[in-house]
Parts: structure tokens; C-alpha cells; sequence
């Protein structure tokens, strides 16, 4: 939705006082609410469907493959589509970039690891049906929920094979789960002094700036940074904002992994 | 679907890159060097108004305080305000392109990233309001970079960046609300407006080192650096004017 | 009510008048005895050159690890860089089975004169403060620079031959590399074997162009050429383990053996320099020939100089907008210091070339080339 000039003066305004009066009633730590779905898609090891309140709508699928991770040494990759965006707009070359980064770099790889020889390469699809805010929460809290509902092939054959030259065979039902910690990222908005969790599209449009803010293994992780969530209203913040969101993210995100995984 | 570019002449297909030895190379020796002194300063050569063609340019080679072997050559030209078509705007649009003239080492996703993070620390800097219905546009060449074991360190070349763009500006006589500069520390970077009192940006990435560090230490580390490097851009700035005058 | 027409002379300023009326802006320049740059006709810009330190070969280099230019330059000529950088890869060649061993010497190929020299792969790219595909100027320069090192003749097929070494590791863990000439010349043992493949280098320039201030053809292949003169190729090996392995696999019964692909190795610490044919090395200049407008000459003092001006001028090394602007007939030669052409390219535009300013060009170019060779 566009607003215009003196509505979004009038946003502004009631989000700079202090406590933030939000559009939609919200406390400054609270999220809109959200529904999951996982495990959904029959043919993919791994699925999760996410709907946000406003309406924006993500689904992730992870497919598993058998490789030579002596070759292949990224065993993680991400690929995500956003429907109305080129697949070379920034928005989604940056995202997908940020989280293929986030997943090799944080995930344990050796979870993934079969034999001597070989591994399980993860393909996570991501497709952002629709998105009116900032979609990198959503996205991570899909990824989550359905790297956590993954299902691998237990492995039958021998798991040392660097003598015997020999394919891995598996189960032929049976699936074991995959088991590895998964990070998330929070997108939240500054104005003036005040930190706002899961900012909805009307006050990223009037935010001072924006942060993002990495969880994993129980604490906050690289990348921390700022992002930018408009064009008109960016300015410089306070230093003081950032240790208050890193604060505030350290506050809720074991409440949202705790619903996450319920 | 056949993809071949057939605007550039490319060469045979079945051409592999070089692969040089790692075990042997010079990475070898100078295990005990890399870790010399925090203190002391980077060393900065700065030349503005190279770039004929644009409205303001800069040029900046800077050798790291840390490490010797980091040396970042960075090439950055400002051209506008210039008309943009289509609607009216309010405000300027501002654009950053990042390329690399020599080796192409980033990936194109990690340029991606740091493009739009410059943009938004510009955003925030440059007085938009002045140019309506315009577009500046920022290209920065990075002309070599190097930081001894890895192939390329983004750190070193943002906290560039930001100095370069800045003294590009400074050079285009486009109004900008305040010297901006950025100073690293570690894996981190910060942004600073107004004297330290302000973060336009602030980047970190995986560090193991500075994870135990709370990020107000951080954030005060990489301000140092920036009120170094704020130092030498405008010492620079003011012996040029004089030297011009 | 009759209307008086005053008339005034309007007056602009340098910059607006060389924007809106270039040739007017020229024409007044030329009848002073001057170009708009403040140069002589016939005279040339400096050119400074320095390889720039970036390739990791030469000595002084700022950077070792991770870096593979192979050679380098850096060329200032008036506000204009070219910043030129070669890197390289590796082709494996197609060869007959029959001929194998010895018979892989190629005899000099007199009906393909071309088949004898390699090549190199420019990508050249001008700065001028936009995004996209390249341009049209861009990619006639990339082919042009491409066809003129070819047809020069300046690089060898054979200099781009890989002369592979081989990597061993004794029983003590140490590993020496060996290179088959490096041995004949110490009389040393002979090879134990040969390789039964051939490998080549491909080079690739990328050349950068900032400050786009007239026609660029020049500049890049003067720049093209310095930074082949101090290109330097690593020495390559492979490992002994993978020399002519022959892996036996069996596909649905069958079997059969597959050779093993090598692994091309570079050696970081040793290099060769690039033999060049030297006696094929030239350097570029341009020239243009323009009318001079007897109406816009701005009046002279005295009479008998106004009928000594000749009809067109030749002018050397076009420089800016003005010029390239009010200039049609162009004349570019890449040539040696001593007169060896190799490219002489000729554009008859609205003033027409006369024999004597082609003659002249050329003696020009030649004192130009012997100059720029000086600075190799």
C-alpha cells in the first residue's frame, strides 16, 4: 500500500514516541502472528509452508542428494525465488546470498556426513509466494521448521568405505532425522530511539534503519548488520540501537525457537 | 538454452584457469610477520579528480595497519546528479555498482551485499532532497586487493569503500550532511556520522575472535580507526584546497 | 512601426563554446596554429606507463597469493588510463593418435600464415557511468585489438606451449620438479618418459579504460603491448602419481580404460618471461586530417601568411571531444620504429587523405613507435 506524504508523517510521528505506538497495536517485541505448516510436499525430504498475517506466504523445500564431498565442498545450497522479482533483482540475489553464506558457514557440515567418501547434499528451494515486508524472517523461520522436519535415508552399507569402492545403499523405508542446529535471522526497524521487532511493510517505510540480527547455538552470530528497509527515511541511529536490539533479540529468540518447535 | 556471450570475445571453451601449488608458494614463509602491532596507522594515499569524464572521482590505496600484506587499490567515480527519466521523485535516487578491473574473486552475490549496504549508509548521508528528479551514481573499481592468506578480505575493501565514496562526493561538490567514514575492527565494521555520535552502518561477519565481545566495545574499537581515517581524509581535503587556491 | 533589429555579439564561455559548436570551436583553434589540447599539429601527448605492481610475477609485486596476473600495465596519457591485466589458462590440444612421440612438431604452416601465432582474448571496457552490455565501441575495439595481435604475429604459437615438468616425491618425503629442457641443458638424464599430450596457454587481457577522452584503439593496444613485453609464464608440472594413469573400469560388463585427466600445476616461484616475436612488436598512433574553413579563420595581421595556409591539415594523436567531434577522415598505423606496418587503417571522411599525408603519417608513427619502444 502507498501512503502518502502525511500519513506517513502521522506513522512516523506515533512510532518515534516513546513506547512506539504501532499501526496495528503491537508492543515493540511482539511478532505478528504466524502459521506453519511443515512437511506437507510428499516428494521432498523436508517442506514448510509459512503464512504471516499480512498475507506474505513462503514455502521451502529440502531435497537431499548423494555426493563426493572431496569434490563438491559447499553441501548446502539455497536457491530463492520471489514471485514478481527477476531472479537477478537485488533483493533476491542478496538474500540468497546471505543465507547460502549463513547456512555453510554456521551449519555443522559433518552432520551431513554418510561415509568417508560420501555425503548428503542439501537443496533448499525457497519460493516467497507473496511478500509485502522485509521477507528474510520469514524466510529463516521456514528454512528452520523444515530443516527440522527433514527426513534422511538411513544409510545400510558400511560407513567407512575409503578401502572397499562400494555406493552407499539405504533403507528401503526407513528415514532417519536430520539433526543439525539451525540459524535464523530477525529484520528489525529503528526509529529514532525506539527497536521494533518483525516490522510490518507500513513502518519499513518510515524507519530510520533497519538491523539484522543473526541467531544461532543460543547467542547472536554473524551478520549482524544494517539493511536498509527504505529509501525516503533512512538516517543514522544511535549506537546505544544497536546493543539495544542485539538485547532484545537475545530476550526473544529462545521464546521464538520455543514456538517454533512446539 | 544456449547462454554463450557473444559480445565479448572469450576464448576456447575448454580452457581451465591456472592452479597454482599452494604448498609451495610464498604463503609459506611469513607465518610470524602477518601478526605485527593493532596500533600505529593505515597507510593512505589519496588522489582526487582522476576519472576525467565524471563529475567526481577519487582514487585511494590503503596498506592495513595489521597486516603488511594487505593492500586494498580502489577507484571511485561519481557521475550526477543527473536527470532521470519517468516519474517525478522528490528526492535522488542513488545507485552503487561494484566491479573488479583486475581478478574477479567475489562472488557476485557477496558484491550484491555490499552494494546495497553502501547504498543505504549513502541514503542516510547524502543530502537527497537537494536533487529532485535525478540519479547519482556511484561506480567503484577496485583495482587490486589483497590480504595475504585468503583471496580477498570484504572487510578491508567496505571499510574502503565508504572513504572513497565519501572523498568522491567531496570531489563531485555533491552536498553531503557530514564526513562519513567507516573503521574496522577485526571482522567488523561501523559507519560513523557526526563525530562517532551516529552509526550509518554497521557490518559484521564471522569472527570467532570478537564473538565474546559485547558490540559497544565493538562499535568503540571501530571508531578509533574511523577518527583515524577521518583524520587523513580531511587533512588531505584541506592541503588540496590550499594547494589549489 | 518598423521594429530596430539590434544586433549584438553573443560571447561564450570555452567549455560552452567547444560543447555547442565544436568544429567552429576547432576551426578558431587550427587558424592560430593550434589544437584545442594547446599542442602542435603533428605533436604527440606523453604517454607514462609503469606496470602497476599487480601481477604476480614481477618482482616488487604487492601481492603474491591468489593473485594470477600474469602481466601488467598501467598507461597515463593525458587524463586517460588504460589499466591492462593478462591472466591465463590452460588448453589441452587435440592430437591425432597416429602422431604421437616425436611427430608432434608441426611444420610451419605457409598457407595459414595465421595458424602459426597465438593469440590473445581482450575484453576491453570503458568507463563511462553506466551499466549494461557492452557497447558497440567496446566490442569493435575487443575484435579489433584481437585480429591486429594475431595478424602481427607478435606472440609465437610455441611461446604458449606448456613445457611440463613432472613432480616427484622420494622416499623421504621431499619432492623435486623436473622439466624436461631444464635438464637437456644440464646434460643431465634424459626424460624416462613423454608426455602424450600437448597443453597450451590461452591468455586473456582485460583491459580498463578510464577517462574516456578520444579514440581508445590506440592507447589499449599501446597498453596491450607493454604489458605482454613484461608477461611472465609459470613453469607447470604434474604430479608423478597421475603421469599416464590409466584407470580400469568396467561399464556393463565390459571393461576398458580411461586415461586419467592430469591436474596442470603452477609453480609460484618460478617463472619464464613470454617470447615475443620482438622483431613484430609495433606500437599504434592515429592521426587525423582536417579541412581548415577559410570563413571562420580568424583575421590575420598581416596578408602574405593567409596565402601560405594550406587547404588540411594532418594532425597526431586526436585528444578530446572537440576534435573527435569535428573530425571525419582518420588515419590509424601500428607500426615498428623502423617501418614495419602492420595495421594501417585509412577513413576517408569530408576531407580527403592526400599520398603525402599518408606518406607523412607514417614517418610520424615510425619516430612515435621508436619512442614508445624506448620506454619497454
Amino acid at each position: 500500500m502507498v501512503m502518502s506524504l502525511t500519513e506517513k508523517r502521522y506513522l512516523q510521528e506515533s512510532l518515534l514516541s516513546k513506547p512506539p505506538v504501532r499501526p496495528d497495536g503491537r508492543n515493540a517485541e511482539q511478532f505478528r502472528p504466524i502459521e506453519i505448516f511443515t512437511d506437507f510436499l510428499p516428494t521432498s525430504n523436508g517442506s514448510s509452508k509459512i503464512v504471516a498475517s499480512d498475507g506474505t506466504e513462503c514455502v521451502v523445500s529440502v531435497k537431499c542428494k548423494v555426493v563426493d564431498h572431496a569434490i563438491e565442498k559447499d553441501l548446502i545450497v539455497v536457491d530463492v525465488d520471489i514471485a514478481g522479482r527477476r531472479d537477478d533483482s537485488p533483493l533476491v540475489q542478496e538474500i540468497s546470498s546471505i543465507l547460502n553464506r549463513v547456512l555453510l558457514l554456521q551449519t555443522d557440515q559433518e552432520q551431513l556426513r554418510l561415509t568417508k567418501k560420501y555425503s548428503f547434499k542439501l537443496y533448499i528451494d525457497v519460493l516467497v509466494l507473496s511478500s509485502y515486508s522485509h521477507p528474510l524472517t520469514l524466510i529463516s523461520f521456514a528454512i528452520y521448521s523444515a530443516l527440522n522436519c527433514t527426513q534422511l535415508p538411513t544409510l545400510i552399507s558400511s560407513k567407512d568405505d575409503l578401502d572397499v569402492a562400494e555406493l552407499p545403499t539405504f533403507h528401503d523405508y526407513d528415514m532417519t532425522e536430520l539433526n543439525i542446529a539451525v540459524p535464523i535471522m530477525f529484520t528489525l526497524a529503528i526509529c529514532g530511539q525506539n527497536v521494533i521487532v518483525d516490522p510490518a511493510s507500513s513502518e519499513s517505510d518510515v524507519a530510520s534503519n533497519g538491523i539484522l540480527v543473526t541467531w544461532y547455538n543460543d547467542k547472536v552470530a554473524a551478520p549482524v548488520r544494517t539493511i536498509g528497509l527504505n529509501e525516503e527515511y533512512t538516517r543514522g541511529i544511535n549506537p546505544q540501537s544497536l546493543a539495544d536490539s542485539i538485547q532484545l533479540i537475545e530476550a526473544l529468540a529462545p521464546k521464538v525457537l520455543g514456538a517454533l518447535d512446539s | 538454452m544456449n547462454i554463450t556471450d557473444r559480445r565479448r570475445i572469450l576464448g576456447p571453451a575448454n580452457a581451465k584457469p591456472l592452479v597454482f601449488d599452494k604448498s609451495m608458494g610464498p604463503a609459506q614463509r611469513g607465518e610470524s610477520e602477518e601478526v605485527s602491532s593493532e596500533t600505529g596507522n593505515d597507510a593512505m594515499y589519496i588522489e582526487n579528480g582522476i576519472v576525467g569524464n565524471s563529475n567526481g572521482s577519487s582514487y585511494l590505496e590503503v596498506k592495513s595497519r595489521i597486516n603488511d600484506k594487505n593492500c586494498t587499490l580502489l577507484l571511485t567515480s561519481v557521475y550526477g546528479p543527473r536527470p532521470s527519466r519517468g516519474a517525478f521523485n522528490a528526492k535522488a535516487t542513488l545507485s552503487v555498482q561494484f566491479r573488479e578491473v583486475t581478478l574477479e574473486k567475489i562472488p557476485a552475490g557477496q558484491l550484491r551485499e555490499v552494494c546495497t549496504f553502501l547504498t543505504n549508509i549513502f541514503n542516510a548521508v547524502v543530502n537527497l532532497e537537494r536533487y529532485p528528479k535525478s540519479g547519482i551514481d556511484i561506480f567503484l573499481s577496485l583495482i587490486h586487493s589483497s590480504s595475504g592468506p585468503q583471496d580477498y578480505e570484504l572487510e578491508s575493501i567496505i571499510t574502503t569503500c565508504v572513504n572513497g565514496i565519501t572523498l568522491a562526493f567531496v570531489d563531485a561538490g555533491i552536498e553531503i550532511l557530514d564526513t562519513v567514514s567507516a573503521g574496522m575492527y577485526k571482522k567488523n565494521i561501523t559507519a560513523f556520522m557526526k563525530n562517532g555520535t551516529e552509526v550509518v552502518g554497521f557490518w559484521k561477519d564471522d569472527d570467532d575472535n570478537s564473538a565474546s565481545e559485547g558490540i559497544m566495545d565493538i562499535v568503540e574499537k571501530c571508531k578509533e580507526h574511523y577518527l583515524q581515517n577521518r583524520k587523513t581524509m580531511i587533512e588531505y581535503m584541506i592541503r588540496s584546497s590550499k594547494s589549489s587556491n | 512601426m518598423a521594429e530596430s533589429v539590434e544586433i549584438r555579439p553573443m560571447t561564450f564561455h570555452r567549455e560552452v563554446l567547444a560543447r555547442i559548436a565544436p568544429d567552429l570551436y576547432m576551426q578558431r583553434h587550427l587558424s592560430l596554429g593550434l589544437r584545442p589540447s594547446l599542442r602542435a599539429f603533428e605533436e604527440f601527448r606523453n604517454v607514462e606507463i609503469s606496470d602497476g605492481r599487480l601481477s604476480c610475477a614481477s618482482e616488487d609485486s604487492i601481492n603474491r597469493e591468489g593473485n594470477n596476473i600474469l602481466g601488467s600495465n598501467v598507461l597515463k596519457c593525458g587524463k586517460t588510463m588504460v589499466i591492462t591485466s593478462i591472466t591465463g589458462g590452460v588448453v589441452e590440444e587435440n592430437i591425432p593418435v597416429k602422431s604421437e612421440e616425436n611427430e608432434i612438431v608441426e611444420s610451419y604452416n605457409e598457407t595459414d600464415r595465421a595458424a602459426n601465432f597465438g593469440q590473445v582474448y581482450p575484453v576491453v571496457e570503458v568507463e563511462r557511468g553506466r551499466v549494461g552490455a557492452p557497447t558497440d565501441e567496446e566490442m569493435t575495439l575487443s575484435q579489433r585489438i584481437y585480429n591486429c595481435i594475431l595478424h602481427s604475429g607478435l606472440v609465437p604459437k610455441t611461446a604458449l606451449d606448456v613445457a611440463v615438468g613432472v613432480r616427484s616425491t622420494d622416499a623421504e618425503g621431499k619432492t623435486t620438479i623436473t622439466y624436461s629442457d631444464e635438464q637437456e641443458a644440464d646434460g643431465a638424464l634424459p626424460t624416462t618418459f613423454k608426455f602424450r599430450r600437448k597443453w597450451t596457454y590461452t591468455l586473456y587481457a582485460k583491459i580498463q579504460v578510464f577517462s574516456r577522452d578520444g579514440p581508445l584503439f590506440e592507447l589499449c593496444w599501446n597498453s596491450l603491448l607493454y604489458a605482454l613485453a613484461n608477461t611472465k609464464i609459470p613453469r607447470a608440472f604434474v604430479d608423478e602419481r597421475t603421469t599416464d594413469l590409466k584407470i580400469p573400469i568396467s561399464m556393463r560388463g565390459r571393461s576398458a580404460a580411461i586415461r586419467e585427466t592430469f591436474d596442470i600445476i603452477c609453480d609460484p616461484t618460478s617463472f619464464l618471461p613470454l617470447r615475443l616475436n620482438t622483431s613484430n612488436k609495433a606500437f599504434a598512433s592515429n592521426f587525423a586530417v582536417i579541412d581548415l574553413d577559410p570563413e571562420v579563420q580568424l583575421p590575420k595581421d598581416d596578408d602574405d601568411m593567409q596565402d601560405s595556409m594550406p587547404s588540411s591539415v594532418l594532425l597526431a594523436d586526436i585528444q578530446g571531444e572537440a576534435e573527435e567531434a569535428s573530425v571525419t577522415s582518420t588515419i590509424s598505423v601500428v607500426t615498428d620504429g623502423v617501418g614495419n606496418l602492420k595495421h594501417f587503417k585509412a577513413v576517408g571522411g569530408s576531407s580527403k587523405i592526400t599520398m603525402d599525408m599518408m606518406r607523412n603519417s607514417i614517418k610520424l608513427a615510425k619516430l612515435r613507435a621508436s619512442d614508445l619502444d624506448r620506454k619497454c
